[in-house]
């Protein structure tokens, strides 16, 4: 906006400077209105753009066009014009050279944010968050952010920040997308040509290897990251696949890394992208940034396929953040179908993908999702009508939505009888704040409760989770491990952050935080893991960790939860 | 100058027109409020109104001051009464200021009543209710009084533009909808940009947004209004307004100052 008010008035400038020489010898009727066109102009495009302070000059050049009205002489005329044109000029070059054009305020940001925040963030006494030493301890830190005009610095301490809750709804979202993916680009750090996966066995193997088929290459981030080409190495393509030739391949154990243990390493980790308030999970996605951290070149220990102890020396290739995606979305990704999609895996099981909690826009706000609970049923009893004996419902990165369509699915699995899902809080209508009794626990409010219709008591039902299974996600985990058919399956627990969020703007994004509290029978918060950091969503099976796990699925492409989930149900897929 | 004043004021009391059609401004204003509230769901007061729709007190209030601009800057334009004040002796700043002084301060004075009794007349009726306090409303309805002062010299500029009352007067219609337009593009950053803005920024209440799951009605939004003024509001505003009336002023006498009065 600010380049198209800049060659409006040039062209304005230029157009006046030319009319002022013919005025000069043939007087035009409209000149005079024409000198002031400069300024109106101004005045149309400030009302569709804020005020920029270096831009100063530029509104000053179109007030003193007006000038050309009291002085009579051509040249004065002229002269007054080519002074406008060059405030605007100078202007704008000062708009392109300053580091603060258009840019937010980090420090009134994370202010904002922080007492926003601090007064509505509805677990702070629960995860035991202590408020004054988090201010103590990001102000200086936003404060440098500000006083570099670091965009970078910015997105990190919001990340820093939003960790210390340990809650998977506290997030730090940057208002514009290609901006997060370059800042991230610089805060996931280096790319060697390998990720980390934590074994359950507490070794740790390489994953998504440079060179695997069917593995990332650093040559091919992915439209997503195509900025990431910027950080290629020079010789990336002779050095891409080092660790392949070393013999390093997906599932081998690695004992060390740059003379470190692994577990060291991930000590070093500055930033992750997601919050898993359950520790275990946290050490779960945590091994997998690990494999970022180094300098130009990392000298990695490991055991290659035969066990034989092998050490190689894997120069930078790039920017490891395509590759830390790709990791985690091989690891964590579900079944590619619609939402609410129907998948037949054999002739006794089905799947049901859900990957959020919504069905359209109509319902979402509402509590009336009866038009999908009546299609759900239908297309249930067909099933059973069919002979189909299995349902997996795949949960994996659900990233929550609406409790009501929760309960709109799980009641047609409930036992018979009525279920409490959870219960409101009572809020104080004048200051919109939730109110908590004496005994500082919340006050109930009402009960979000269904009738169960047990429709598939003749078979099992397998829920498929991960740590990015959240909010409404993890509710129907809750709800559905209490029912006597159902098995929660997946290599971690999910993630159990279930209260509702608000997002408050900070500056350059938005800080997405709890804010309303869902609580339990005894007034405690539901299914948020609380300060001692143990995920209180039940996982019954816990898919185990293991060279085949990742070979599984870095080498041969496959959904390895899946095949251990027909397994399970005794109906392996050929 | 004063007789220049006096004798726009003598046919606006001979005319009357230009008072009748403020009453039924007025009237009409105060029936939209009426109808806002009786219409909406929530009846605690006409507060919740206010806090929740500030804009109801702006839109077609801005718009209709194009008419007492109009008149008053520009009504005998087309009669050339400004060539015979000048063959007078008066000077082109004194014909200049005797308009557009008097026509802005009016307008924007104006503006100011119908808000107030725009206000007091439904409160009165429909009780107040305690979401935001009565003074507090008062107070910010004053302080529009600037950028009303704003909006009121834009348009008297644009009366020496055009030299055309009606245009001026057919613009208090289409200035409402323009400004329902502009309100999509409000945002933090221009509050200064438009002298509308600044107003809906003075106007705006909201302290507080958020929502409860209630098992019949789904998600219900609840909100908490504030009624302090911030400092760097009330300083900037009444910096604004000000450099911008005298710039759009400047402009005006600017253009009139050797206009050819054909």
């Amino acid at each position: 906006m600010d380049v198209i008010f800049v060659i409006i008035e040039l062209i304005l400038m230029i157009g006046l400077f030319v009319l002022i020489g013919i005025d000069g010898k043939r007087p035009l009727s409209k000149m005079r209105l024409l000198y002031l066109a400069p300024f109106l102009v101004a005045v149309v495009c400030a009302t569709r753009m804020p005020g920029e302070w270096t831009l100063v000059g530029a509104y000053f050049g179109t007030v003193l066009v007006i000038g050309c009205l009291f002085v009579t002489k051509v040249l004065s005329k002229r002269i007054l014009t080519v002074i406008s044109a060059g405030l605007i000029l100078v202007s704008f070059g000062l708009c392109m050279l300053s580091s603060t054009y258009r840019r937010a305020d980090y420090l009134k940001g994370f202010e904002h944010g922080f007492s926003v925040m601090k007064e509505h963030y509805v677990l702070t006494e629960e995860k035991g968050i202590d408020w004054n030493q988090l201010y103590a301890t990001y102000y200086p830190k936003f404060a440098e952010a500000e006083a570099k005009h670091d965009s970078v610095l910015n997105q990190k301490y919001w990340m820093q920040f939003a960790e210390e809750f340990h809650d998977g709804h506290v997030g730090f979202f940057n208002e514009s997308d290609s901006r997060m993916i370059r800042n991230l680009l610089e805060l996931m750090g280096n790319d060697y040509g390998l990720s980390f996966v934590r074994g359950s066995d507490g070794t740790f193997l390489a994953a998504n290897v440079e060179g695997s088929e069917g593995c990332m290459s650093v040559l091919e981030p992915g439209k997503d990251y195509s900025d990431a080409e910027d950080y290629l190495s020079e010789s990336v393509e002779e050095d891409r696949l080092t660790l392949w030739n070393a013999g390093l391949r997906n599932g081998c154990v690695i004992t060390s890394w740059d003379g470190k243990s692994v577990e060291e390493v991930m000590g070093e980790v500055e930033v992750i992208m997601s919050n898993c308030p359950d520790l275990e999970n946290d050490r779960f996605f945590r091994t997998m940034y690990a494999a970022g951290i180094g300098g130009e070149s990392v000298t990695i220990t490991f055991l290659d396929e035969n066990g034989n102890e092998k050490s190689v020396t894997a120069p930078r290739l790039g920017a490891y953040l395509p590759r830390l995606a790709s990791t985690m979305e091989k690891i964590d990704e579900g079944v590619l179908e619609s939402n609410l999609g129907w998948r037949e895996l054999s002739s006794d099981t089905v799947l049901l993908r859900i990957y959020s909690m919504s069905y359209d826009l109509e319902t979402y706000d509402g509590a009336d999702y009866t038009e999908m609970t009546d299609e759900l049923r239908e297309q249930v009893l067909a099933l059973k009508e069919s002979g189909y004996k299995n349902i997996i419902i795949d949960l994996r990165r659900n990233s929550g939505g609406s409790p009501f369509m929760v309960m709109g699915v799980a009641k047609l699995f409930a036992p018979l009888g009525h279920h409490v899902d959870c219960y409101s809080v009572v809020i104080n209508e004048k200051t919109a704040c939730f109110e908590r009794g004496e005994d500082g626990k919340y006050v109930k409010d009402k009960a979000l409760a269904y009738d169960g219709e047990d429709l598939w008591n003749h078979g099992r039902i397998l829920l498929l989770v991960n740590g990015e299974t959240v909010s409404a996600g993890d509710e129907m985990t809750y709800l559905m491990s209490q029912y006597p058919n159902v098995t929660i399956m997946g290599y971690t627990k999910s993630n159990s952050s279930c209260q509702a969020v608000t997002q408050v703007s900070v500056g350059e994004g938005a800080l997405s935080f709890s804010a309303v509290p869902n609580i339990d029978e005894n007034g405690d918060a539901f299914i948020d893991a609380l300060a001692d950091r143990k995920g209180r969503v039940p996982i019954d099976i816990v898919v185990p960790v293991d060279r085949d796990m990742v070979t599984e699925i870095f080498d041969r492409g496959e959904d390895h939860l899946l095949q251990e989930a027909m397994k399970e149900l005794g109906d392996p897929i050929e | 100058m004063k007789n220049i004043i006096r004798e726009l004021g003598y046919h606006m009391r001979k005319d009357g027109l230009l008072l009748r059609v403020n009453l039924l401004v007025t009237v009409l204003l105060i029936a939209v409020m009426f109808v806002s509230y009786l219409t909406q769901d929530d009846a605690s007061g006409f507060s919740r109104l206010i806090a929740a729709s500030p804009q109801i007190l702006l839109v077609l209030h801005f718009g209709f001051m194009g008419i007492n601009i109009g008149w008053f800057t520009g009504g005998d334009m087309k009669d050339k009464v400004i060539n015979y004040e000048i063959l007078q002796g008066h000077s082109r700043l004194r014909i200049f200021l005797a308009r557009t002084l008097p026509a802005i301060f009016l307008a924007s004075f104006i503006f100011l009543f119908q808000e107030l009794l725009a206000l007091v007349i439904p409160s009165a009726v429909f009780g107040w209710g305690d979401v935001i306090s009565y003074h507090g409303v008062i107070l910010r309805i004053l302080l529009t009084l600037l950028p009303a002062l704003r909006m009121a010299a834009f348009l008297a500029l644009l009366t020496f533009v055009v030299k055309n009352s009606y245009v001026i007067m057919a613009c208090s219609v289409v200035l409402p909808v323009l400004i329902g337009i502009l309100m999509e593009g409000f945002s933090e950053a221009c509050t200064y940009a438009a002298g509308y803005y600044n107003a809906l920024k003075l106007f705006s209440y909201t302290d507080w947004g958020i929502y409860n799951v209630d098992p019949v009605k789904g998600i219900v939004e609840y909100m908490s209004y504030t009624d302090s003024l911030s400092p760097s509001l009330v300083i900037g505003t009444v910096l604004v307004s000000v450099i911008m009336t005298l710039l759009y002023l400047l402009a005006g006498y600017a253009l009139f100052r050797r206009e050819d009065l054909n």
